[in-house]
């Protein structure tokens, strides 16, 4: 009987051993960052990491983001924008996998390849003037501040409007400007847009945001309810103000892809 | 000898437990989100099957020590009730992340042990009992199940009066009183019991408790905004009510896109912290003009007289101020939470415009189907409005089964509508599938030239199903077709529509509902070729099969698995999955837990052990496929869910204990026979004894529930305390592990009853409980 109890014990630790080993060289590398106390190490280490989230980057781009969105702008600033730079400090390493992760206040980082598409919805050119509601990270306007001049965005939640505020600003300057109010009346002194992408699920599209859209503008919005299948519906504004929606992608919850594009 | 004292004392702790356990179950449900009750519970009640095998393995021990333990005993349960909830509000899980995020996963299992802890100290103590005055089985059983019946009683009476809050201090307060009066051996150690019975009080009492809502739920995020305050909170056992102000909340569900004006002043009432319906303020009629920019306002533009509505949900009474607005001359609408009632007319009628008190309007409080059971009346129009709420696969809907659309179309008036609003799904499932519940309701009905009497038109997220007890006239379809030129809608379906008319503004992709779909669910021929094809379940739900949201056939599996290699779940709903995940888990512990006392146990052949094992694995899983496929039965007549729980779990319980006490008096085949034969009569003639007795007040029908119950109860109470009697006589040392394989079947057998019911009925679970009361009868013999 002993020796069954041993079995079982062994087995158990070989179960804790696999839970708890590191997962690969950037948690080593994030370790020795973090003991490390003479600063020429700490940048080199810092160095050699962003090197590796640059790699990690472009293989996202490369394997996943590219199989929903192809418009090579779009791509680029997907290659160039550092989401590790808007993910939560524990969630760091898993950054570049293409998955939605936590940010606190129920809010979440958008899996990377629906960002894209989202994006690559609006059909954007360089002069168009972009209103985001629902801020989050800020990495949707990081995104979008690479492909247009002029973003505004939008948070509900004051402490994230903040720190998004604080990292976008350090990227962008003036060129994206966050406030803290309710999306639903979006920016009335800067409209009208030429395309608004909403991040947060609703039961009907604000009428405020439909007076702001620009004649022959676009709007993408999930629909559903949260954490169930939600859709993406492109909204176009036509000629005399006709609204037409199209539903053109099954997400789920938080929001992951449904790999059938339409 | 067991004494009256330690009868009491095992009345108590059982009560505790359930009551504990119903509490948990409340306080999951406003804190997390729908699947995270069962899926962590289940789990924790698995401390019933544990103490089994701790009983098995420390039989001497706890024997030596019964006194000892008992006291500590009562000390770690009063402490684990708190700090089991408390401990667990601190580890905020998002189930969803659990996927990807592996450092969740030990949150989670922080949470299953947390959880875990007290049901297995409570139910260690009542085991202990079992095996101390192991000579008095039936005495002890009865005392076990009428406080575990108590407990229920108690603790659903107490959530209408008391937050979840106090009733958890009030549980570990009485916990601390049992210790209290234990006859302990002198007068200094009952000074020393009293001291640390003081103490925990005062920790418990002075312990903050507050309950933490989940971060991804609604109400928690509309509490992190500036100018967010909570107005009203109500509980009761059915749900937490908020009444919450924000200048965040602009709630308008399927509204038209065509709509500029702005929305009246709003408060929304939470129902479990999530799913908000609105309550508009208004002076004048003309304020809820944005009502009428719904898909749901389509019928009042059809109807030949306005007379008489009748509303499947009065909520925030906002369609009731569409009634109203359409100059409606009567309006009934059904509430079956009694609290939102209460507060509309109270507390929130001035800001209401005393919708709930107009001259016109009339609530009940009642369940829908319970309504059209015991009502003759008829009327123009019944509404069956969009909800805010989410809909879960294993949500029992009982007005979507074919026979409550056929019982909403029998209260018609000869020229009534019946108007049935969803979300617009995509791919669109649940759209499909009410359209062919209708369809194969009217048929059941009698409705002749099926294709004149329905029309489907559709906004940008929402769908608006009516159907006409008159055929619709060319008129009316003129009517159809202004409607939604002018709110931008879409029809779908009218007698003689073109394909060209459909999805004019709102494209729905590769989802999109084609004429040829609606019109193969029209024809008898093709629909059964249509349900065979689909890749979902769209067979109209039945009140045996009342899971109207449930869509996945088995061939739908590799879907769901292919969707998860690929990062992706198929589909968003990931609630079909929670079940095989519950009874995966389940299966894995209780395995661990049967098993391994073995090893301790002396070598018996294996003949020996598996009688008992199959005897009381099937006494397990066969009293609570009765009791659960009771509860849906009695939902129907006696109202709401939660009367039908608190009657059935209270009834079988106490008529139970009953028949422990009475247990030796019978020959050993009479308990079979007699649950046998009356669950036979009950499965077939249920329905017809509730058509004979509908009485209109709750207390007739409720004790007419009780006449019906104690028969089948009283024997149900039986069959365990004789098998463990058996197991005393024969192999004493294997008490605790039978108690321990019926605890862990006990709990596995709810997951495996939804999962029996969802793909073949109420009716099947009671038949496989049948099947293992028989089996449980023949084993009998082969141990005693």
């Amino acid at each position: 009987m002993k020796t069954k109890i041993i079995f079982f014990l062994f087995i158990l630790l070989l179960g804790v051993l696999w839970f708890f080993w590191p997962e690969n060289s950037l948690s080593r590398l994030q370790s020795a960052m973090q003991s490390a106390t003479d600063p020429v190490q700490k940048e080199k280490l810092m160095a050699e990491r962003e090197e590796k989230f640059a790699h990690q980057r472009a293989l996202l781009v490369e394997q996943s983001v590219c199989e929903l969105a192809s418009d090579s702008a779009v791509l680029k600033a997907m290659k160039k924008v550092p989401r590790h730079q808007f993910t939560r400090p524990e969630d760091i390493e898993k950054a570049y996998r293409d998955h939605p992760l936590p940010i606190g206040y129920g809010q979440t980082i958008s899996q990377p390849s629906l960002v894209a598409y989202m994006t690559e919805l609006l059909a954007l050119k360089p002069n168009d003037r972009v209103l985001e509601i629902g801020t989050g990270s800020g990495y949707q306007a990081a995104i979008l501040a690479e492909l247009v001049q002029e973003v505004y965005t939008i948070e509900l939640v004051s402490e994230l409007e903040k720190t998004a505020k604080q990292r976008l600003s350090s990227f962008y300057g003036d060129r994206v400007q966050v406030k803290c109010a309710d999306g639903y009346y979006g920016w009335s002194e800067y409209a009208p847009f030429s395309a608004i992408i909403v991040t947060a699920a609703l039961d009907h599209i604000p009428s405020p945001l439909i007076q702001q859209m620009k004649e022959g503008g676009k709007m993408v919005i999930p629909v559903g309810p949260v954490y169930q299948t939600q859709e993406l519906i492109l909204v176009t504004k036509k000629e005399g103000g006709v609204i037409q929606t199209k539903s053109v992608l099954s997400v789920s919850f938080v929001p992951f892809v449904h790999k059938e594009k339409k | 000898m067991v004494t009256g004292f330690y009868l009491a004392v095992l009345f108590v702790i059982s009560a505790l437990v359930l009551a504990y356990e119903l509490l948990l179950m409340r306080l999951f449900s406003i804190t997390h989100f729908h699947h995270f009750a069962p899926l962590v519970i289940s789990t924790a009640l698995l401390g019933f099957g544990v103490s089994g095998s701790f009983g098995a393995i420390f039989q001497s021990f706890f024997q030596k020590y019964f006194f000892r333990i008992l006291n500590f005993g009562l000390y770690g349960l009063a402490l684990s009730f708190l700090l089991g909830v408390a401990l667990s509000q601190t580890l905020e899980i998002n189930f969803f992340f659990l996927f990807w995020l592996p450092r969740l996963w030990w949150r989670l299992v922080c949470f299953y042990v947390l959880l875990l802890i007290p049901f297995l100290v409570g139910a260690q103590l009542i085991v202990l009992f079992f095996m101390q005055f192991r000579h008095k089985i039936h005495w002890l059983y009865a005392a076990n199940l009428s406080g575990s019946a108590f407990g229920a009683l108690f603790i659903v009476m107490g959530m209408f009066w008391a937050a979840p809050e106090f009733l958890l201090k009030l549980l570990s307060l009485l916990c601390v009183a049992l210790i209290l009066i234990m006859p302990y051996p002198s007068r200094k150690e009952h000074l020393l019991q009293l001291g640390g019975g003081l103490l925990l009080s005062l920790f418990i009492v002075f312990f903050p408790v507050q309950l933490e809502i989940s971060e991804y739920k609604e109400l928690a995020h509309f509490l992190k905004l500036s100018d967010t305050e909570i107005l009203y909170q109500r509980y009761s056992p059915e749900c937490a009510l908020h009444v919450v102000k924000s200048p965040s909340l602009h709630l308008s569900p399927g509204q038209s896109l065509n709509y500029t004006a702005s929305l009246p002043p709003q408060y929304a009432i939470f129902f479990d912290s999530s799913s908000p319906t609105a309550i508009s303020s208004f002076t004048d009629l003309s304020q809820m003009q944005y009502l009428d920019y719904s898909t749901q306002a389509l019928a009042y533009a059809l109807l030949a007289q306005k007379k008489r509505l009748l509303l499947m949900g009065a909520g925030g009474g906002t369609q009731i101020a569409l009634g109203l607005y359409h100059q409606m001359e009567q309006i009934i609408a059904l509430e079956r939470n009694n609290q939102v009632i209460q507060l509309m007319q109270h507390e929130l009628a001035e800001f209401s415009n005393h919708i709930y008190l107009q001259p016109q309007v009339k609530v009940l409080h009642t369940e829908a189907r319970h309504f059209l059971f015991s009502s003759s009346e008829t009327f123009d129009l019944i509404q069956v409005p969009l909800t805010g709420g989410e809909s879960y696969s294993l949500n029992e809907n009982y007005l979507y089964t074919k026979e409550g659309l056929v019982s909403m179309m029998q209260h018609l008036a000869p020229t009534g509508i019946l108007s049935i609003s969803q979300w617009m799904k995509f791919p669109p499932k649940e759209n499909k599938k009410m359209f062919a519940s209708l369809v194969e309701a009217a048929e059941t009905f009698g409705s002749k030239a099926l294709s004149l009497h329905f029309v489907l038109i559709k906004g940008w997220n929402s769908t608006t199903l009516l159907f006409g007890k008159s055929i619709f006239s060319t008129e009316q379809i003129v009517r159809v077709k202004q409607f939604c030129q002018q709110r931008h809608f879409d029809l779908l379906y009218y007698p003689g529509i073109q394909r060209e008319e459909m999805h004019q503004f709102h494209s729905a992709g590769a989802h999109q509902i084609q004429l040829e779909d609606l019109s193969a669910l029209l024809s008898p021929v093709e629909r059964t070729h249509y349900y065979e094809r689909s890749r979902f379940f769209l067979t109209p739900a039945t009140d045996d099969r009342p899971f109207f949201h449930y869509y996945f056939k088995l061939k739908t599996w590799p879907l769901v698995l292919k969707g998860f290699r690929h990062h992706s779940i198929f589909l968003g709903d990931i609630t079909p999955l929670i079940l095989p995940l519950t009874c995966l888990q389940l299966f894995f512990l209780s395995g661990l837990g049967i098993f391994l006392p073995l090893l301790f146990l002396k070598k018996l052949p294996a003949r020996q052990r598996l009688a008992p094992f199959f005897y009381f694995m099937s006494l397990g899983m066969s009293y609570m496929f009765v009791e659960m496929a009771f509860i849906q039965k009695f939902i129907l007549y006696l109202g709401p869910p939660i009367y039908s729980m608190s009657f059935v779990i209270t009834g079988f319980l106490f008529f139970s204990g009953l028949g422990s006490l009475w247990a030796v008096r019978f020959p050993a085949w009479v308990p079979f026979f007699g649950i046998i034969a009356f669950a036979l009569i009950y499965l077939f003639w249920l329905d017809t004894l509730f058509v004979m007795a509908s009485f209109t007040s709750l207390f007739l029908r409720g004790g007419f529930a009780f006449f019906v119950l104690f028969p089948l109860a009283f024997f149900m109470g039986m069959p365990f305390p004789r098998g463990l009697q058996q197991i005393e006589k024969m192999e004493p040392d294997f008490l605790p592990w039978c108690w321990g394989v019926n605890g862990f079947f006990s709990v596995i057998s709810t997951s495996v009853a939804t999962f029996l019911a969802v793909y073949l009925g109420f009716s099947a679970v009671l038949v496989f409980a049948l099947l293992l009361y028989l089996l449980a009868g023949l084993l009998y013999n082969r141990f005693s």
